[in-house]
């Protein structure tokens, strides 16, 4: 099997955060524990040890890319190399001041793929403390842009102006 | 010498009549002296010299009888001696034939009971051989009875396992997904709350998602995304 990674594409992308991430890989190793102890492998069979999302996922990328869910070899290296994808994952790390929702998500790793590209992906802190914005954690460089630190800066900067306001 | 009983017997009974022969003979002729004596004088000196030699021939005849029954006798003891001789030789010969068959017959019986005891031991030993044998396949076989009834009960349980499982899950997912749009709900109202308490204004959903994309973007600007490596 050629390993074109463009295969992997709607998988790889789908997955957003490190706790997706995790979760998918932990379904991989079911399915392949599944797939490997029955007598006599079925890929259809091992789906039924994941979830219907990434069942459904993965049966929508074996029927796109043309490949045999029958070939034993085909369905071992698909998962190897997915597996393999996986861990080359970048995390960027996000404290924001709300625990996001999955279209929240969504929107915010889209803006990623978009500005930065693939393969990223989210570990997300919720603190309410940063009022808003997000405070961001790459690669071991940190960076607040939260709205409690704007809000900070401003007091900082325009002290008396501020202090004159309040009299 | 050896002589048998028969020829034995035939001899004595032999000199017996011989004997008897000569009685008779001397009888008769004791009897004709007398009547020659009586009826003729004259013929006296005949008479006596008849009568001599009639003597000389009894006394002859007694002799040779006499030495007959002496010869007889010797014969006899002789005959008697070696027969006692055979006998003892036939006694001793037949009393170690005898020792030798009772001898035989104990080495035989020995021999044929010590067969028996090796073969009964073997015998013995092939039966406790046959039960081991019998009981360790019956006990095989009921180990591979139990564990194919193990195996059979375990792949019950697992299966049924697995079902209530997935049920379980799914119903987790399906019961997790209800509860995260329960929470979305919440979030929007809080955002609002907590925007509006802080700053005097609520922040919209969208406007927190604003800020966040700003963050990013201007991490980006300020080469937050360029990896140390």
């Amino acid at each position: 099997m050629k390993k074109n990674i463009l295969i992997y594409f709607d998988l790889i992308t789908s997955l957003r955060t490190t706790q997706e991430v995790a979760d998918f890989i932990s379904e991989i190793d079911n399915l392949m524990l599944a797939f490997y102890k029955s007598d006599k492998p079925s890929l259809k069979k091992a789906l039924d040890s994941v979830s219907t999302d990434s069942a459904k996922k993965i049966m929508q990328t074996f029927s796109k890319n043309n490949l045999d869910i029958n070939d034993r070899d085909t369905v071992i290296n698909f998962f190897e190399t997915l597996k393999t994808l996986t861990k080359k994952f970048k995390v960027i790390k996000l404290v924001l001041a709300f625990n996001p929702t999955l279209k929240t998500i969504s929107n915010i790793h889209n803006f990623v793929k978009d500005t930065l590209g693939i393969g990223y992906v989210f570990d997300i802190e919720v603190s309410e403390e940063i009022l808003g914005g997000a405070i961001v954690i790459f690669d071991g460089k940190y960076n607040d842009f939260s709205l409690k630190k704007k809000i900070e800066d401003i007091f900082t900067l325009n002290n008396k102006e501020v202090l004159q306001l309040y009299k | 010498m050896n002589i048998t009983p028969i020829i034995f017997f035939d001899m004595v009974v032999s000199i017996v009549i011989l004997a008897l022969g000569l009685v008779v003979v001397a009888v008769y002729l004791s009897k004709l002296t007398k009547t020659l004596h009586n009826d003729s004088g004259a013929k006296n000196a005949t008479l006596e010299e008849a009568r001599i030699k009639a003597i000389k021939i009894i006394d002859d005849a007694n002799n040779q009888a006499v030495d007959i029954i002496s010869k007889a006798t010797l014969s006899t003891d002789l005959s008697a001696q070696n027969f006692k001789e055979d006998l003892a030789t036939a006694s001793s010969d037949q009393i170690k034939k005898f020792e030798k068959a009772t001898s035989d017959f104990t080495n035989m019986y020995t021999k044929t009971l010590q067969d028996l005891r090796t073969k009964n031991i073997e015998v013995f030993q092939n039966i406790s051989k046959d039960i081991e044998t019998n009981t360790m396949d019956e006990v095989k076989n009921f180990k591979e009875s139990m564990k194919r009834l193990t195996t059979l009960s375990q792949k019950e349980v697992k299966r049924k396992i697995e079902a209530d499982y997935e049920a379980a899950r799914k119903e987790i997912e399906s019961y997790k997904k209800e509860e995260l749009g329960k929470i979305d709900l919440k979030i929007y109202e809080f955002l609002g709350k907590v925007s509006k308490l802080v700053l005097g204004k609520a922040i919209s959903l969208s406007e927190h998602e604003d800020l966040i994309e700003k963050s990013l973007e201007k991490a980006k600007k300020e080469g937050v995304f360029k990896e140390l490596g």
